[in-house]
Formats: C-alpha cells, sequence, structure tokens
C-alpha cells in the first residue's frame, strides 16, 4: 500500500505523518510509501506509478493552486479507480455527500476536531484501506441511459426490474433501493446478458435469484423479495439461471 | 344501420371522454369499456329510446372512479357529462353541413344515401372535439390537468349543474323529434338556447381558470417574497454574528500579543483556551450550511429551500446543505418541482425530529446529463419500500402516505423524472434523477 499525503500547510503534513506512522506501528500496517506533498501535480504523477492499493488523505484547498480537492481527486480517479480517498478539511468546506457521490470518497476528517476523535478517524481510514488492499472492491456497475433517465447502480444490488400500474414506467428493485423511471422493459433485458425476462411484467437479474418455486411459479430472492415467472419461460428461467451459475464457478476456479 | 349507427355514437362518446379526461387506456381497458358501453347503450336504448345516452353519463363516471383510485370527484362527473353534451352538442352543429355535403358530393349517385350523412354525423363528434382540444391546449397551455383538479369543485360545480339542466331539456326534445321526425320551431328555440348556455358555461370556466390561476400565482409570490425575506433577515442575523466576532478577535489578539510579549505563558494559554477554542466550535455548527444557497440561481427554489432549512432548524434538527456547483435552472416544470421538492422535505422532517440524532441532508447535484436532488434523513425503524406509495400508508400514523402518492402523481406527467428510495436501519433517502434533455436548457 502506498500513502499519500496532499497538503500545503508544513505543520499539519507534519501531523498527520506523525500519526499516521504511529497508527501503522500499532496496527502492524506495512506501507511501501508514505509520500507528502503540496502540489497536485507531483501527487498525480506518482499515482501513475503504483500498481496496488493505494490510500489518499488530500486537503481540498492547496493555496496558488489551480486545483481544488475535487479536481485532483476526479484526476486521481481516472488512474486510480479503487484507491481510498480521504479528505482532510476544514468544516466550511464540508460536502460528505457530494464528494462521495463524485469520486466515492471514503471520509471527511475535519481538521479542528479534538486531537482523540482525529486519530480516531484517521485509525479508521487506515484499517478500511488496509482491508481493501486484500479484499479488492468490485465495480461492477449497471449503467442505464434513455431518453428519460440515466443512473448507475452495482450491478451485484440488482434484484429485478417491474412494471408497475403507470404506463411505460418501470421500477427497479435492489437490496436497499426502488428507483422508479420511464423505460421500455425489452430495453433492459437486452442491455445486459444476466438480465432474463422471465415473465411479461418482469426481468430478473440472473446472478442473484436464490431459487426457483416452481409450485407457485415464483423467483425468489434474498430479502423476502420475490416476483412471478411466466409457465412458459420457467424452464428456460432455470436453465439460463444454472448456466450463469457454472459459468460463474469456472471463472472462480480459474 | 341503426344499431351501426348507435356503435358509433357510442365509440364517439367514449373518445371525447377519452380526449378530455386524458385517461390513459390500454388496448384491452378500451377494448373491455367499448364492448360493456355497447351492451348497455344497446340494452337502455332499447327500452328507454335516446334516454339510453343518460346511462353512459353513469358508465363514464364509473370510469373516473376506477382510474381515481376508487374516488369519485368532481372533475370526474364533469368529464362525463362533457362528453356528453359535447357530442350531442357538436353531432347538433355538424348535421347539416354534412348534411348538404353528402348531398353536393354525391347528387349524380344514384345509390340509397339515406343513412350516409347520419353516418358521418355520429362520426364528427370526436374528431372535432379532438381537433377543438387540441387547438386549445396548444395555444391555452396552462390549461393543465393539475389546476383543473385543484380548482374543480369551485369551478365545476355550476358547470356540471349547467351540463346536467341542458342534457335533461334537450333529450326530451330530441326524443320527440325523433319519433315524430319533426322539431317545432318553439323546440328549435329551446335547443338553441341551451346550446347558448353551454357555450356560457365553457367560457365561465374559463374566465374561472383565469381568475384562481391569478391568485394562485399571486399566492406564490407572496409567499416565495415572504420566505426570501425571512432568509435574507438569517443571513443578517449569521452576518452580525460575525461581526460581533470580528470585534472580539482584534480583542483577543491584543491580549495574546501583551501575553507573548511579556512571556506571560498562563496568560497565553488562559486566553487560547478560555476565548480562542471556544469559536472554533461557533465555526462548526451546520447553521452555516444554509449559505451554501448562494450557488442556487433558482429564486422559487431557493426560497422554499430557505424556509424548510430554517424550519427544520428551529425544530431543532441539524440540517448539512449540499450545493456545490451553481445551479441555474431545474430540469422540470418548476410548479411540480416545487410541489414535489416540499413533500420529500416535510416527510423528511417529520420523520427525523422523531429520532435521536435528528438529521436531515440536502444535497442538490449537477452532473453532465442529470441533475440529482438528495433528500435524506436519520429514521426510526425500516420502512418497507414496497408498500411506501400505496395511497394511505404510511410509516408513522396517518396522513403520511398520501404525500408520497402525490409524488408519484405529479411524477407520472414528468417523464425525465426518476425517483429513487433507499431504506436502511436509521436512514432514509429519496433522490430524485432529473434527466437533462436538449430543448429545455
Amino acid at each position: 500500500m502506498n500513502i499519500f499525503i496532499l497538503e500545503d500547510n508544513l505543520i499539519q503534513q507534519q501531523r498527520l505523518e506523525r500519526i499516521i506512522k504511529a497508527l501503522t506501528l500499532k496496527h502492524q500496517i506495512r506501507y511501501r510509501n508514505l509520500i507528502s506533498t503540496a502540489k497536485p501535480d507531483y501527487l498525480i504523477s506518482q499515482v501513475e506509478q503504483a500498481a496496488n492499493h493505494q490510500l489518499y488523505f488530500l486537503d481540498l484547498e492547496i493555496k496558488n493552486e489551480k486545483h481544488t480537492g475535487l479536481a485532483v481527486a476526479k484526476e486521481i480517479r481516472k488512474k486510480d479507480p479503487y484507491g481510498t480517498i480521504v479528505f482532510v478539511t476544514t468544516h466550511s468546506e464540508l460536502a460528505p455527500k457530494t464528494f462521495a457521490y463524485r469520486v466515492a470518497a471514503l471520509d471527511f476528517i475535519e481538521k479542528d476536531l479534538p486531537e482523540e476523535e482525529f486519530i480516531q478517524k484517521v485509525e479508521a481510514c487506515l484499517l478500511i484501506a488496509d482491508e481493501r488492499r486484500t479484499i479488492p472492491v468490485s465495480l461492477d456497475l449497471f449503467s442505464f441511459e434513455n431518453k428519460y433517465t440515466s443512473f448507475q447502480i452495482p450491478f451485484s444490488d440488482i434484484l429485478y426490474f417491474e412494471t408497475i400500474d403507470i404506463a411505460h414506467k418501470i421500477r427497479l428493485i435492489t437490496t436497499s433501493k426502488v428507483l422508479d423511471f420511464y423505460a421500455e422493459l425489452h430495453e433492459i433485458a437486452e442491455s445486459d446478458e444476466r438480465l432474463f425476462r422471465c415473465h411479461r411484467a418482469f426481468v430478473v437479474n440472473l446472478a442473484n435469484i436464490r431459487s426457483i418455486d416452481k409450485k407457485n411459479k415464483l423467483v425468489l430472492f434474498d430479502h423476502d423479495e420475490s416476483c412471478s415467472v411466466s409457465r412458459r419461460l420457467q424452464k428456460e428461467t432455470i436453465e439460463r439461471m444454472e448456466a450463469f451459475r457454472r459459468k460463474e464457478f469456472s471463472n472462480d476456479g480459474s | 344501420m341503426f344499431y351501426l349507427i348507435m356503435a358509433i355514437q357510442i365509440c364517439s362518446f367514449f373518445f371525447i371522454f377519452q380526449s378530455i379526461s386524458r385517461y390513459r387506456f390500454t388496448i384491452k381497458e378500451i377494448t373491455m369499456w367499448l364492448v360493456s358501453f355497447l351492451s348497455i347503450g344497446w340494452v337502455s336504448t332499447y327500452f328507454i329510446g335516446v334516454w339510453g345516452a343518460v346511462t353512459l353519463l353513469g358508465c363514464f363516471m364509473g370510469i373516473s372512479y376506477y382510474k381515481n383510485h376508487m374516488t369519485l370527484t368532481a372533475l370526474g362527473v364533469f368529464y362525463g357529462a362533457y362528453a356528453l353534451v359535447m357530442n350531442s352538442f357538436l353531432g347538433y352543429i355538424a348535421a347539416d353541413p354534412i348534411a348538404w355535403l353528402v348531398h353536393f358530393i354525391f347528387r349524380q349517385s344514384s345509390a340509397n344515401l339515406e343513412y350516409l350523412p347520419y353516418l358521418f354525423t355520429a362520426m364528427a363528434p370526436p374528431i372535432m372535439n379532438e381537433i377543438g382540444l387540441r387547438v386549445v391546449r396548444h395555444y391555452v397551455p396552462q390549461l393543465n390537468k393539475d389546476l383543473l383538479q385543484e380548482s374543480s369543485k369551485v369551478i365545476l360545480f355550476p358547470v356540471i349543474v349547467l351540463f346536467i339542466i341542458i342534457i335533461a331539456s334537450v333529450y326530451p326534445i330530441l326524443s320527440i323529434g325523433n319519433q315524430t321526425g319533426e322539431y317545432s320551431s318553439y323546440h328549435r328555440t329551446i335547443i338553441l338556447g341551451m346550446w347558448l348556455l353551454f357555450i356560457i358555461a365553457l367560457v365561465y370556466m374559463q374566465f374561472q381558470y383565469n381568475h384562481i390561476r391569478k391568485r394562485e400565482i399571486e399566492k406564490v409570490k407572496r409567499e416565495q417574497f415572504e420566505q426570501l425575506k425571512d432568509y435574507a433577515a438569517q443571513l443578517e442575523k449569521i452576518y452580525d454574528e460575525f461581526r460581533g466576532f470580528r470585534h472580539d478577535y482584534a480583542n483577543i489578539l491584543l491580549t495574546l500579543e501583551d501575553g507573548i510579549y511579556r512571556e506571560d505563558w498562563d496568560q497565553v494559554k488562559h486566553v487560547y483556551e478560555n476565548t480562542v477554542k471556544p469559536t472554533g466550535q461557533m465555526m462548526r455548527k451546520n447553521e452555516y450550511s444554509f449559505v451554501k444557497l448562494r450557488n442556487l440561481h433558482v429564486p422559487e427554489v431557493k426560497s422554499i429551500l430557505a424556509a424548510k432549512i430554517m424550519m427544520a432548524q428551529q425544530m431543532k434538527i441539524d440540517v448539512t446543505l449540499e450545493i456545490e456547483e451553481p445551479i441555474h435552472t431545474i430540469q422540470m416544470d418548476l410548479i411540480s418541482f416545487t410541489r414535489v421538492l416540499s413533500i420529500l422535505l416535510d416527510n423528511a422532517i417529520e420523520a427525523a425530529v422523531k429520532t435521536e440524532e435528528r438529521k436531515l441532508w440536502i444535497v442538490l447535484l449537477e452532473d453532465a446529463i442529470v441533475q440529482r436532488i438528495i433528500v435524506e434523513n436519520s429514521n426510526g425503524e425500516k420502512v418497507n419500500l414496497r408498500r411506501l406509495e400505496e395511497r394511505g400508508y404510511s410509516s408513522k400514523g396517518k396522513g403520511r402516505g398520501l404525500g408520497l402518492y402525490n409524488v408519484q402523481q405529479i411524477l407520472k406527467d414528468n417523464k425525465y423524472a426518476s425517483l429513487e428510495t433507499e431504506a436502511h436501519a436509521h436512514l432514509f433517502s429519496q433522490t430524485l434523477i432529473l434527466r437533462k434533455t436538449g430543448e429545455r436548457e
């Protein structure tokens, strides 16, 4: 793991370095380099060289630089989609939800927090980054776009799509969300081979089916969710699901 | 032949009804309704003659009842009455010109053309109605359904009464005319008078619309003005706080300077601990987060956000507002948007106030192809997402479900808006995704 610090205030830079060094020692977290800099361009040039997991602590506002922290984070994301980005900033610049959405920022640490709290937050970020080093984060996103809508959602969250009683409106059911949008069901079924239209009103994610209740003609998912499967397509649904599982299994095995 | 004309007439009724009400029907529904109409129409006409048409009024009210999720509104009755009156009215107007036209075109032909004028007359009303409505809707776009629905009781009641009077007085005359084949001049005058009344009713409706609409706009403007005034007052309050801070700041610096020069570290430490450090806490209050409204350049939305944020803060809710990029337009009809936003915010505030954490996040994100408006609140138990927008369902007692049902209804007419709802154990979040289109920018 490489750790980067972008901070133009030397005292803050050294403070963070000191804390990180102490914490990595405490938790036996191994890292290759700890790179501190006040220059965004230098930091971005260093990103290219590394191949393994990286952790970034970025200050949002750097003096005398046209790049803001957000722009830097976006640059980093282009080169390193999986890295862990943490913003270290003052409260007035805080916008956690925006930054989480824009660059998948893990957390915000306020510089003016009491010392113990500050250390605790840095510690939490280090531990998460260390975990991510061993378990790669999957970024298998399902992107959908048509005339009326545009969204992205992790593919593994998708359970199924259904039509609702408003004409041409589709509802997506995921593990924790419900999303209503205007589209046609066949557009969705055609957008990914793991999606299968098992009923006039339903498109299921083959990867998330738990089982099929043949008697009641239902496709069952986790989280107590289920949807109908038509009698005509029941056999094909099962076949496709099993074919998909075999493929997954052989992929894992290799 | 008589039955064919009757069937066409019933279809005419139906299509007029459909085009005025703008209810969506699937092909299956259309066939279903038409078949039942035809059978009801045939049976009732068989027994009570021209009055059979009146039974259709009942059928239309039935459709409205069904389409409005099992409630009968004045609007539903109006649609039915409108279809009935409009069909007779337009038929009446079209009858003579069509008869003349048919005679003119087929004057050489020797075939039996007796039924032809009737046939065309029966088909004319829905076509004329459709053209008329399209013209009106094109040139008077403010005649939207929302407004109709809101003002329905005030405007529609007199109109419906008038329509029913018209039906009641015109149909007997028509039925007498049908039987005898002759209209007396007296009856003609009554029919003419009734049609005049009908036109007056429509004009009256138009006037009422404009009046109510004007009042509505004034009310919104007034509210908006009040909200912006509150917002300005709040900004002034914050400014005053800062001014006070600036004043203190000079004093603090002087005291510190004095301490440093005299190398009295106890004094420096004392001043730092007691005066400087607490100011750091002051800066961290989220109360200032609504200063971020400066990035929002849509006054209607700005005023509503300011009002709701202040309301939430008064209820001791910790509000975080994030508008990091300047926003100049909202990619949705503003009236609908402010209504949806108000409902989402009201729900969020209502739920947050019942929790320990009392948190509310409002985030506006501007992307290349979409705008995202996120309203998130701390929440008690996990909400059942599947039942949320059922009419009247509520995870928190009565009334709450209705808001989301209304959101669903408003979004039905805004195809470029998608709604995402997310529920976790202590968090509930709704995101409005507005797809940008070329035309509206």
